[in-house]
């Protein structure tokens, strides 16, 4: 009777955590599954009531020309940012985990802060820089440099978690054999490290196209993607933006998808 | 057979220097476009503005205009407040729920955590504006409360106030402090909660005197990944806090707007200050390094 309740009491117990789980991941994605909804509605309102399927929004979207060149200016600053933090962070990462010197740990920890100071806070004194002391003008350009410091550290991160798990007997074998530095190290180490510094590039990509805190700062007149949907939505919900949030989802998605693939080549 | 050892301490001499070099340009970087720009905002922080210019003229007005401010301190404080709120609130909804995470079966759990993890990867802001669809006048919140008869017409005080910033917020981080509790949860040895219960133990004395002391890294992870963000927020307060729900950036922002760059300078520098001090009191108990997970 007793061994009874006690079962009985850890079975309602287990689909108590199971519901609260459910409920967290309903929570997590309500608001998402509602953006997408939103911008299949009809409705001008680009909230409830649902009043019937439509791809107005989408072929609004397009024809914007003010979304074209946020999209182009964002690529741009995006690939400026990649072709930066990819290898600076990736010669990084070899110096951390290779390295054995004094101060590293200071050294780590001035790496990763820019990562952790709130994104507008680094803005501001960029702007401060930029503006007030250097009179330089606010470009796209001043804003990759800001993607540059924020998105480095991942970089550095992703590449450095890869050659964690590096075996450098491989290396020292190669050398053994006669392999000159050079060759050990295009024939050997590039290969083994290379997804990690290709996912790397790819999540500095992504993450250089959301990037809303230390661009708000330092760009210019011509405005990225997140600029664009800032200056939209300030004053309420547009059905448009919507639409405009349900793709860059999809194809922040895809770029993960991807890099989760080739990240994921380690284990075979 | 001694040349050959010392070859190698040269060699590993050499490779030593070597990886020095790899990290120059980092170093460079942080240096030109991090550490530069922090200590030229410190200097500014402390020169006159003059009809929006920068004067030579040192001051400490600056400061005065924020921290002899009842108003604006007092936004400075709330702020404070309310990411205190939040922590606290992500950790009480993330315990239950790096629980649940660590029960699952492990054919499901790498399902699960990416499932945890995929909303970082949607935009940021329009994972904010989202919730405007929700908490609005014609949002979901509304709309079923209309439907069910609970209100006859739509709460207005759903969106632009506090309590909205805090839901949104929790909503943001809650990912965050619920893998770093995951993680602290997963190392746990469960015998020690069963051996404590066996002894007596009520279910808060096992939480206040096993569960907590040895998840006490997660919880101090999700301090940093919570708490120091918040007070850097922006984009929620002004999306969904409106007047009232205002936080200490969106003062900062609109003193640099009105091209206030010596005020501004100085509210940044006490809020980044305040960031940098508690990042170095959690690196103590925090491996940042370690938490990504190298």
């Amino acid at each position: 009777m007793n061994a009874f309740s006690v079962l009985e009491r850890r079975r309602r117990w287990s689909w108590l955590v199971r519901g609260y789980g459910v409920l967290v991941f309903v929570f997590f994605y309500l608001p998402l599954v509602l953006l997408i909804l939103f911008s299949f509605n009809r409705s001008e309102i680009g909230s409830f009531p649902i009043t019937g399927f439509s791809l107005i929004w989408y072929h609004q979207l397009f024809e914007d020309l003010f979304v074209q060149s946020a999209f182009r200016n964002s690529l741009t600053v995006a690939a400026v940012a990649t072709l930066i933090a990819t290898p600076v962070g990736t010669l990084g990462a070899f110096g951390l985990v290779r390295g054995q010197f004094r101060y590293k740990g200071l050294l780590t920890s001035l790496i990763v802060v820019p990562m952790v100071v709130p994104g507008l806070l680094i803005g501001i004194a960029l702007l401060i820089v930029f503006v007030p002391i250097f009179r330089l003008g606010l470009s796209l350009w001043t804003a990759a440099l800001g993607h540059v410091v924020i998105l480095t550290p991942y970089a550095v991160l992703v590449v450095a978690t890869r050659l964690y798990g590096f075996d450098r007997s491989l290396e020292a074998a190669a050398a053994d054999l006669g392999a000159t530095p050079v060759r050990v190290f295009w024939h050997v180490t590039l290969p083994l490290v290379m997804p990690g510094i290709l996912a790397a590039a790819l999540i500095v990509f992504t993450l250089s196209l959301d990037q809303f805190g230390v661009t708000f700062f330092t760009i210019g007149a011509e405005g990225t993607l997140p600029m664009y949907i800032w200056a939209q939505i300030e004053g309420g919900v547009k059905p448009t933006i919507n639409a405009l949030g349900a793709l860059f989802m999809v194809g922040s998605l895809l770029v993960l998808f991807v890099a989760q693939g080739v990240l994921g080549r380690r284990e075979r | 057979m001694r040349a050959t050892e010392l070859e190698g301490q040269r060699r590993s001499a050499r490779a030593r220097s070597r990886d020095l070099w790899y990290l120059l340009p980092i170093t460079a970087l942080d240096l030109v476009l991090f550490i530069f720009p922090m200590a030229i905002m410190t200097v500014v922080s402390f020169l006159q503005v003059h009809e929006f210019e920068l004067t030579r003229q040192v001051t400490v007005r600056n400061y005065l205009f924020f921290l002899g401010n009842w108003v604006y301190l007092r936004v400075f404080l709330k702020t404070v407040v309310i990411a205190a709120m939040v922590t606290v609130v992500c950790l009480i909804l993330g315990y239950p729920f790096a629980y649940f995470l660590t029960q699952i079966s492990s054919r499901w759990q790498r399902t699960a955590l990416a499932l945890v993890v995929l909303p970082f990867w949607t935009s940021y802001l329009l994972r904010v504006y989202a919730w405007m669809t929700i908490l609005g006048e014609r949002g979901l919140i509304n709309k079923g409360l209309l439907l069910l008869g609970i209100v006859n017409e739509p709460i207005r005080f759903l969106l632009y106030n506090n309590a909205a910033v805090v839901i949104v917020s929790v909503y943001l981080y809650l990912p965050y402090s619920a893998l770093a509790l995951y993680t602290a949860l997963e190392r746990f040895d469960r015998s020690l909660v069963r051996a404590a219960m066996d002894l007596g133990a009520t279910p808060v004395q096992v939480f206040r005197h096993i569960v907590l002391p040895l998840t006490l890294p997660g919880v101090m992870a999700s301090f940093v990944f919570v708490f120091i963000p918040m007070l850097g927020e922006f984009i929620t307060p002004t999306l969904v806090g409106g007047t009232e729900g205002i936080l200490i950036v969106n003062i900062v922002v609109s003193q640099l707007r009105a091209l206030r760059f010596g005020i501004g300078a100085a509210m940044t520098l006490v809020i980044a200050s305040l960031v940098v001090a508690l990042l170095i009191v959690s690196r103590r108990v925090v491996n940042l390094e370690r938490v990504f997970g190298a």
